[in-house]
């Protein structure tokens, strides 16, 4: 029936709203089009590897070899729902073949977790805290949805798709997300 | 509060990206390698609106929310009513005294789409509903010749003025319908039986609207259980209770089997405390209280700081107090939640110097929106905003990405967020609506390296420093390597070794001495 969403508005997205002409202009050669995409793309890109990567230097990775898998295939796209959706699948690949690649290697003692990332560039307290809260305090999927929300643009049928989810599960795991957020914030203060 | 979390997680996420990542990424563009040049793309019918154009229940859910007692303002943007037109599309009219509206905000997806190229700012209320009605009308989200739902809801502090509300608004409604010759079932859900019986049952027993909504819906289900003895029992004791005769409650909560009994139950409440309209603001603390609170928590004696706000806001359904002060050179800024006085969060800033806020004055009124308005008022319009906030950043306005521009009513102060991004560095600016005086600004770029040559430690220690994290002894190690990286403004040595038929990698910051990146594999 029908979803009562958030109750807040979303943040305008102007920024890293990608559209099908911006694409297209990737695939005709138009000068720039590679870089406006990434401006518009990157952080999306990004901070939803590292969600799922933990560590930045993969994350760098992905958002590099996903931006040329874009340069390469932007002929192949066909408008189909919002072009961050694929954009982001192609992330989502990278990462999570970087994810079990690491696995793999740190098979012993070694377990990745938020240790591996350093937050100290960021000099706004509450930023800060709320980014190594996401990395100590949620799951890898309620992690992976409240940077998708945060981040991309996408709406929850979205997300869900991108992740093979189930709405319902999406939904109470971003609702989920915030509130650990919350008391991980009230918590450190 | 959600709304804060999101854009500092948006922004933190945003810093942490080097600066030069486009400029690695193009050098690694192979231009030699044969790439899918375009193919003609086909524009696809967008499936949203099928999708609506073929439901038959088109739900229109209108609720309207009053003051939340003894608020803000007290101009024409003083908050008195906020109406929410709801569920597919989604919409928040926030409305004054005079029943116009302040601002209007698209709450999902489907409301954007009905709220595009309108700008409702100062419009009688009747008027952005209709307005609103067409606009559904076209999109295809009301259907003609096919029975819809319109689902109004008043919450409102003042019962009369509530009901005067919502009296407009439905005619207006109907109105609308039959000129449409929509067929439509208005369900009047204004104060419920139901809700005034939670709400006394609450009041009664002390006990949050939540919890008082849960316990009642339990003992529909089980007449074994008497409300009134529920009502001071702790949330573990009614999970026990839960437990031991075996009620089912997924029907009545959201429940989520990976969580215990007590923990859906305990979400449950809270998920409701949330939702629930605020009934009355009695019993809440001071502005005096608030103000203590946020003093002790900070350490700081009332003469020691200079207070800059002291207001009464809601959030997520949570009433609290913003406290803002400043000292020591730093702003400080408390969330204090308004009945129980607890710190709901805090924020301390380097006290940057504001610029004044003058007094509304009457500019020449500029439209909001290249779109007609309906009624003039006095804010400089978006662009205008961005352009003051690009020139006092020193920004060419062409150069400039804007990530945001907000019509904000926040802390009383009608002004625009402009957010924007520039040659590396991004700006967060707020700029007074009507003035167009810069507010606040912000700006942060990635942090560059230090001006004093900081001191490298040495390949040895580096190497130590690596063998020491992998526990092992130096004279066990072989096929050592180490080279030195230079990677925005960072020095890394990435050590390699062997030992032990493992195969060993790290980074050793040259400066910290700290270890990252740490593998560890077999050596095969």
């Amino acid at each position: 029936m029908f979803i009562v969403l958030l109750t807040l508005e979303e943040i305008s997205k102007t920024a890293y709203e990608i559209e099908d002409l911006d694409i297209e202009a990737i695939a005709l050669g138009k000068q720039n089009a590679l870089h406006d995409f990434y401006i518009k793309a990157h952080k999306s890109i990004y901070g939803f590897a590292l969600s799922i990567t933990k560590n930045k230097f993969d994350a760098e990775d992905v958002l590099q070899e996903t931006v040329l898998a874009v340069y390469n295939n932007a002929g192949n796209y066909k408008s189909h729902g919002k072009p961050m959706a694929w954009v982001l699948t192609i992330a989502k690949n990278f990462a999570l073949a970087k994810f079990r690649d690491e696995k793999k290697q740190a098979s012993f003692s070694e377990s990745i977790g938020y240790k591996d990332i350093d937050f100290s560039e960021i000099d706004n307290i509450q930023q800060r805290l709320l980014i190594e809260g996401a990395f100590t305090a949620l799951q890898d999927d309620e992690r992976s949805i409240i940077t998708l929300k945060t981040v991309s643009g996408l709406n929850f049928r979205e997300i869900a798709e991108l992740l093979e989810s189930p709405l319902g599960s999406v939904l109470s795991k971003y609702h989920r997300a915030l509130k650990k957020l919350k008391k991980y914030l009230e918590g450190s203060i | 509060m959600d709304n804060k979390i999101k854009t500092a997680l948006n922004r933190a996420y945003g810093l942490m990206i080097p600066n030069n990542m486009y400029s690695r990424i193009e050098q690694n563009i192979d231009r030699t390698q044969e790439r899918t040049m375009i193919i003609p793309m086909k524009k696809k019918f967008n499936n949203k609106n099928l999708k609506n154009v073929l439901s038959v229940a088109a739900a229109l859910v209108l609720v309207v929310v009053g003051a939340f007692g003894g608020v803000y303002y007290s101009n024409n943007l003083a908050v008195d009513s906020i109406i929410d037109i709801d569920i597919n599309p989604s919409v928040e009219i926030t409305a004054n005294k005079q029943d116009r509206v302040i601002d209007a905000l698209a709450i999902n997806e489907d409301a954007k789409v009905i709220l595009k190229d309108m700008d409702l700012k100062g419009t009688d209320l009747d008027v952005a509903v209709n307005a609103i009605l067409g606009s559904m009308l076209k999109n295809g989200y009301l259907k003609k010749d096919i029975d819809g739902e319109i689902l109004v809801t008043v919450k409102n502090d003042n019962e009369e003025k509530a009901t005067n509300v919502k009296t407009k608004i439905l005619n207006n409604i109907e109105e609308v319908l039959k000129t449409e010759h929509i067929s439509a079932t208005v369900i009047n859900q204004s104060a419920s039986s139901e809700t005034k019986d939670t709400e006394e049952f609450a009041k009664k027993h002390n006990i949050s609207i939540g919890k008082a909504q849960f316990i009642l819906n339990l003992c529909k289900k089980d007449s074994s259980l008497n409300p009134d003895e529920l009502a001071n029992k702790s949330i573990i004791e009614i999970s026990k209770i839960v437990k031991d005769k075996k009620i089912d409650i997924s029907d009545i909560v959201d429940y989520d089997y990976s969580d215990s009994v007590g923990e859906n139950i305990a979400e449950d409440i809270e998920d409701k405390n949330e939702e629930a309209p605020l009934v009355s603001i009695k019993g809440k603390i001071s502005k005096e209280d608030a103000r203590r609170i946020a003093l002790e928590d900070a350490k700081l004696s009332k003469s020691d700081v200079k207070f800059t706000k002291a207001e009464l806001d809601l959030d997520d359904g949570v009433l609290f107090y913003d406290i803002e002060f400043r000292a020591n050179g730093k702003e400080y800024d408390y969330e204090i939640e308004a009945y129980k006085g607890k710190v709901i969060s805090k924020d301390v800033d380097i006290d940057e110097k504001p610029v004044v806020n003058p007094a509304p004055s009457v500019s020449s009124s500029e439209p909001e929106t290249a779109s007609s308005k309906p009624a003039s008022n006095s804010y400089i319009g978006k662009n205008k905003a961005k352009q003051n906030a690009a020139n006092h950043a020193g920004v060419k306005y062409s150069n400039a990405r804007f990530e945001r521009v907000e019509f904000s009513l926040d802390d009383g102060v009608a002004h625009y967020e402009v957010d924007f991004y520039a040659d590396g560095v991004e700006y967060d600016y707020e700029v007074d609506a009507i003035s167009g005086a810069i507010l606040k600004s912000e700006s942060e770029g990635k942090k560059q390296s230090t001006v004093e040559p900081k001191k490298e430690i040495s390949r040895e220690k580096a190497k130590s420093l690596a063998l020491k994290h992998a526990g092992v002894n130096e004279k066990d190690a072989f096929a050592i390597s180490i080279e030195k990286d230079r990677d925005d403004g960072r020095v890394l040595y990435e050590i390699e070794f062997k030992a032990g038929g493992y195969e060993y990698s790290c980074n050793v910051d040259a400066y910290s001495g700290k270890i990252s990146d740490f593998e560890k594999e077999f050596d095969d």
